[in-house]
């Protein structure tokens, strides 16, 4: 004997044991619901007609129901609509948020207020993990069409670090035979800043602190010579302030160290840098090259101002070479080193002494994490576009520190750290790069938006 | 009572038992519903007059955000979705007739897939006149500087208003080309489209009207000023002698009432019952605009209009970004191969460190500037990837493709050459290359979809000359030219109340099946009698027979028979 039921045939035996139990006859009831083929007449229909002499027995005349309200779907579906709930009001907010900043044109208001309609002078946000958040007020073409004056203030999340700065670049008075002037005023107040010691084997635990204020004036030259080729010059003066750690995670730097341990404890400190090079710049596009080649060598030297006796000099050189591999991807190799050496009785204050542990040097470590005299430097960078002015890049770094990098390199106290990042860009340049780097004490998350 | 006690009070044999009738039933439902016939009511007229509904805007920014986000986890916790693709029966398109196919309707007209057009139908499209009177002046009455291509509205002589749209600079014919031949075969294949003309004219001719209104590329509206004009025409493509090629786009008749959406209904018009992704012609679209590589299929490229009949009909509207161009330039490469946001594909290529490279990241090869970048080579219907989400194509099921791809299949080559024409092309080159491009992506798209369900349609009955009942059929593949008769064979089994009453086997000349005369079928002969024909195919001698498809039958208990619809 057999039971019909939506054209799937049960054995009788299944139908009474079903009957046998109320749990069972809520389950069986349940999954005739939830399986489609089973209850396709449910799902879709109302009552269902007898067979009649017109409707012949296995075709069933069945009203179909459109809306897809109140069928077992929906009940069904119940569960996972409810866990949804949270999720979906989530992205609904989203969606309302970036419905209102479409209705209201706020991004494009707000860039037609912050720019001029020439596109000359604009305002914008800028961040860094240095100096915080802050606005960048920027002009462009004042004298001569490629010069640029720059304002900017930013201030930190957590920290009181500041930094004001008026730049003034790429100053020109003949468009034919251009001859750049560059100035320069700033203050920077960077509290908090760490020291771990001098040489390649410090320790992280052996962290003391500062804080450091300084400001600077500067003009400079730079006169062009051939077609990716110029000649650059500078005179920089600066003045350091030298304070007590103003936090208290870890010791002030002064309570560590004497005077005559580390040179540089000092308020009022000014020093006048001199500086000379050159600059070879063959990149096809500034801000995110694909291939061409940047070197920059230069030499300076650093005479106290002051009372103290802080002279030395300086010679740094830096060599980046873009590769591009096709399709966009692009391997970017860069060398550096960098040699510092007091003059006569000279001494080199500790801020002046080459670091590695910026987001320019080794990422993944402390910022100023190894300090020395010289410092040695080698990074691959390999760039793969992931979308439309998107790009994400992996990356290796690798360098030391030494007071004469020359005599005292040695492959085992080179530090290395790793990563990778997103960068966004437009046409010209780099807008923003996240990137995360591992180091072998720690991991670093860089933000900066330009 | 917690739901822990609970648990432990049931004991593991029931819930054992439980799991294993939970398997047992979805198998034995998945393999034993297909006998299953549905005769389905026809859905209630949607051109009945109704009350206005409200004009609505749908915010593109928002609509993003819910396609992106929010519909993909309404689809993830859509339990009855789960259960429907674990059983293998996904919900099927609720407008359909019993054959398959769907009703005229405000949505959509069945047209050359029914009857096929002639060259001068598909020519004409939905055209009702010539276009804008060129000989007079035309006022400019509204302008946009927002949006990929500029454009504004004139009226002219005659008094009709117009929507012009235009090339960009450095691509003549690449947007407006686009716009025409599309619109010509949207309309041919049964959507509801503008009327799109291709026009001529000198700027000359263009006056300010008085208090035009005006949104500025910052979202400012403002009345229109003389500069306003002038930077538009600065941003589009004009020939040597200062003539514009443009697209005059006619504005619909009625009311416009915002676009539609790809999910839910209208809840204003009681007209609108199916919910939109459940329509078989929105579902169907996706192989249309798969073939036109109308990648854009947003909310926004829709309108609704009330019509002075009392109706809202629903349009497809913008197609200046399908076919080889995307608007404001060629089509970029990546259309068609990623959405808006692909995250597998970012995961390998960082995951292969850059080794795997994605279409858009390939040298493109424009070869003319008025058909941008339009290809079959590298065209997989099945992956064709929308620029955003779209409700009404993820519920798509085979015979959704299969209906949408009937529809590409009805356009002949010489069809195709007729849409193309309209679009005026100078270079007789880039017009042959843009009707091969079509016609082998035709192809591709029906070699792929046909060959998902048994491609067998336009069934009918026919007595032999000896008076032998026999259901005839036309196998689309064959008679499409994407397979040859001799090279296939047809296996046919009736069945009554599931007992095999004949079968049959039949080479591809013969698409006729002999029906029994009536000793066969000897129980209740005095009543009509329901039967079942089972059909599926084979290509060449070596290949695999495909699945089967059942057409239902009844014998009246005159002997003759009634076709009653079929299942797929």
């Amino acid at each position: 004997m057999i039971y019909i039921m939506s054209g799937m045939i049960f054995p009788t035996t299944w139908r009474s044991a079903l009957k046998n139990s109320g749990r069972r006859i809520l389950l069986w009831l349940l999954l005739t619901g939830m399986f489609p083929n089973a209850s396709s007449l449910w799902a879709q229909t109302e009552p269902r007609p007898e067979p009649t002499s017109q409707s012949p027995d296995s075709v069933k005349i069945l009203r179909q129901q459109y809306s897809g309200k109140k069928t077992w779907e929906h009940w069904v579906s119940l569960p996972g609509t409810v866990i949804s709930i949270p999720f979906v009001a989530f992205f609904k907010g989203v969606e309302y948020s970036a419905g209102y900043i479409y209705e209201t044109k706020l991004v494009p208001r707000t860039l037609d207020l912050l720019t001029s309609r020439d596109g000359n002078r604009q305002l914008y946000p800028t961040y860094s993990n240095r100096s915080g958040l802050g606005l960048e007020y920027t002009h462009k073409g004042l004298i001569g069409l490629r010069s640029r004056l720059s304002l900017r203030a930013t201030h930190g999340f957590f920290t009181q670090r500041q930094h004001y700065r008026f730049r003034w670049r790429r100053v020109h008075f003949s468009e034919s035979k251009p001859l750049f002037l560059n100035f320069q005023l700033s203050y920077r107040f960077l509290p908090q800043e760490k020291f771990y010691g001098i040489g390649p084997d410090t320790k992280r635990s052996e962290v003391s602190g500062y804080d450091r204020e300084f400001s600077i004036a500067s003009a400079g030259v730079e006169i062009p010579l051939a077609k990716a080729w110029s000649l650059f010059g500078l005179v920089h003066y600066e003045h350091n302030n030298i304070y007590q750690n103003s936090g208290d995670d870890y010791p002030s730097l002064q309570t560590v160290y004497s005077d005559a341990a580390l040179t540089g404890l000092d308020t009022r400190v000014k020093i006048a840098q001199y500086q000379g090079g050159i600059a070879i710049d063959t990149r096809n596009r500034l801000g995110n090259p694909t291939s061409g080649s940047e070197i920059i060598l230069s030499g300076s030297y650093f005479d106290d101002v002051g009372e103290d006796d802080f002279n030395f000099w300086k010679a740094q050189g830096d060599v980046r070479q873009y590769l591009h591999l096709g399709h966009n991807r692009v391997l970017s190799v860069r060398l550096a080193l960098e040699v510092s050496e007091p003059l006569g009785n000279g001494q080199i204050p500790f801020y002046y002494l080459s670091e590695l542990g910026e987001v320019e040097t080794i990422r993944g470590y402390d910022r100023g994490r190894f300090r020395d005299e010289d410092m040695a430097l080698a990074s691959l960078e390999y760039n793969i576009p992931l979308w439309y002015r998107i790009d994400s890049f992996l990356f290796v770094d690798a360098g030391q520190v030494a007071k004469d990098i020359g005599k005292e390199f040695s492959r085992e106290q080179v530090r290395f750290g790793f990563g990778g990042g997103i960068k966004v860009r437009d046409s010209k340049d780099v807008i923003a790069i996240l990137q995360v780097g591992i180091g072998r004490e720690t991991v670093r998350v860089y933000l900066d938006l330009h | 009572m917690t739901i822990k006690r609970l648990c432990t009070r049931i004991p593991l044999r029931v819930i054992r038992r439980g799991i294993i009738f939970v398997f047992g039933w979805a198998l034995f439902t998945g393999c034993g519903g297909a006998s299953q016939f549905v005769i389905p009511n026809p859905p209630p007229d949607d051109c009945r007059p109704v009350p206005e509904p409200k004009s609505r805007e749908i915010n593109l920014a928002g609509d993003n955000v819910d396609k992106l986000f929010t519909l993909q986890i309404q689809r993830f916790f859509d339990i009855s979705r789960h259960l429907r693709s674990l059983s293998g029966s996904p919900r099927q398109a609720l407008n359909t007739d019993a054959f398959d196919e769907v009703f005229n309707s405000s949505w959509f007209t069945n047209r050359n897939a029914r009857q096929r057009l002639s060259l001068e139908d598909i020519a004409r499209g939905p055209d009702t006149e010539t276009g804008p009177d060129t000989s007079g002046l035309w006022t400019v009455v509204r302008a946009k500087a927002q949006g990929v291509t500029p454009g504004f509205s004139i009226q002219d002589s005659r008094g009709g208003i117009y929507l012009l749209k235009f090339d960009p600079p450095g691509y003549p014919e690449l947007a407006t080309g686009a716009e025409v031949v599309s619109t010509k075969l949207f309309y041919a294949a049964g959507y509801n489209v503008p009327e799109n003309y291709l026009v001529y004219f000198h700027p000359d001719i263009l006056r300010l009207g008085e208090k035009v209104k005006f949104t500025d590329r910052y979202g400012k509206d403002r009345f229109m000023a003389e500069e306003d004009l002038a930077e538009i025409l600065s941003r589009i493509e004009k020939s040597p002698a200062g003539r514009i090629r443009a697209v005059a786009s006619k504005y619909l008749p009625g009311k416009p009432m915002g676009s539609f959406k790809y999910e839910g209904v209208r809840k204003d018009d009681p007209n609108d019952v199916i919910r939109h992704e459940h329509r078989r012609e929105l579902r169907g679209l996706k192989v249309m605009a798969a073939w036109l590589n109308h990648f854009d299929t947003k909310a926004g490229n829709s309108l609704d209009v009330y019509l002075p009949e009392g109706y809202v009909r629903h349009y497809l509207i913008d197609f200046g970004s399908t076919l080889g161009s995307q608007g404001d330039e060629p089509m970029p490469g990546e259309i068609g191969h990623e959405g808006v946001t692909d995250p597998g594909k970012v995961f390998k290529t960082i995951g292969s460190l850059g080794i795997y490279k994605r279409h858009w990241e390939r040298e493109r090869n424009i070869r003319f500037p008025s058909i941008g970048f339009f290809e079959s080579q590298d065209f997989q219907p099945q992956k064709y990837r929308y620029i955003l989400p779209n409700p009404a194509f993820m519920n798509a099921t085979d015979r959704d493709h299969y209906w949408g791809a009937k529809l590409v299949m009805s356009f002949t080559e010489e069809q195709i050459r007729a849409a193309v024409a309209q679009g005026q092309y100078s270079d007789p080159q880039a017009a042959e290359f843009l009707i091969r491009t079509l016609v082998e992506r035709r192809d591709i798209v029906g070699r792929y979809w046909l060959s998902r369900v048994p491609p067998l349609d336009e069934f009918y009955l026919r007595n032999s000359a000896s008076g032998e009942p026999a259901l005839c059929f036309t196998d689309l593949a064959v008679q499409t030219g994407l397979e040859t008769s001799p090279g296939s064979t047809y296996e046919c089994e009736l069945r009554q109340n599931g007992r095999v009453v004949s079968a049959v086997q039949l080479p591809g000349e013969r698409a006729c099946i002999p029906l029994p005369r009536g000793e066969e079928i000897s129980e209740r002969s005095e009543k009509e009698v329901s039967l079942e024909m089972k059909i599926r195919v084979r290509r060449g001698l070596q290949g695999k027979w495909g699945n089967w498809m059942s057409i239902y039958l009844a014998r009246e208990a005159s002997g003759q028979y009634r076709l009653l619809g079929l299942n797929r």
